[in-house]
């Protein structure tokens, strides 16, 4: 299971370093190891059936809430990074991805959102009585900060009144 | 993302047609070659069958509950 380990997902590579390595040593500069989209449908579906990727990605959703799509797209740019695959091919089976990880979370009763545009569109509007509350206070405290005296200077290096 | 959201329409169209609806005259991806567009549509087929699977497999668990 050292494959899910999430730090590689993240582990970021220094611009320019494709200079400064030996040619094709990194797996995105090497033919992918999957070529076939039905070849890379079959690896995702195998993965996607071990109980613990399924519990990790379901953990992911219940704890970030993150729409389906983008856990699907980190998971399919994990294998690009990897040289599973191609990009092409990563995003021709997303929508199997994006169904797999629905079945999974279903199962769960975890409720996401499909795409990132859902969001949007469950957001409840802020009511305009909030606003015009709070744009009042806002007023109101910075009213009363302006009409603060200020106060006299104290201490032994203070100017004191009258004294040059 | 919009690309995927627009993708799965199509395949949700394709399903709903029963695979009779499946326009794949135009590439999803990039331009193709010719030789190339038979592959695209059999990819194309097999994804939607794919999808109608997990979908239908998915239905059936949670009517089962």
């Amino acid at each position: 299971m050292e494959d899910n380990i999430p730090v590689e997902s993240i582990r970021q590579n220094i611009p320019g370093v494709s200079w400064t390595l030996p040619p094709k040593s990194l797996p995105w500069q090497r033919p992918p190891k999957h070529a076939a989209v039905s070849d890379v449908l079959q690896m995702y579906i195998e993965k996607m059936s071990f109980p613990e990727v399924i519990e990790n990605v379901v953990t992911l959703l219940k704890e970030t809430k993150m729409p389906l799509s983008i856990a699907a797209e980190s998971l399919m740019l994990v294998g690009v990074h990897k040289g599973l695959h191609t990009i092409d091919a990563g995003i021709l089976v997303m929508p199997v991805l994006i169904e797999l990880i629905k079945t999974a979370a279903m199962l769960e009763n975890v409720d996401v959102p499909t795409y990132p545009s859902d969001l949007v569109k469950n957001e409840k509007p802020v009511e305009p009585e909030i606003i015009e509350n709070a744009l009042k206070y806002a007023f109101t405290s910075m009213q009363a900060v302006a009409n603060e005296e200020p106060t006299p200077p104290s201490g032994l290096m203070s100017k004191k009144k009258g004294v040059m | 993302m919009q690309l995927i959201e627009n993708y799965i329409k199509k395949i949700d169209d394709a399903i709903a047609s029963k695979g009779k609806k499946v326009d794949t005259s135009k590439s999803l991806l990039s331009p193709l070659k010719k030789e190339d567009k038979k592959t695209e549509d059999k990819d194309f087929l097999l994804i939607v069958n794919v999808v109608k699977g997990i979908r239908e497999a998915r239905e059936k668990m949670l009517n089962g509950r």
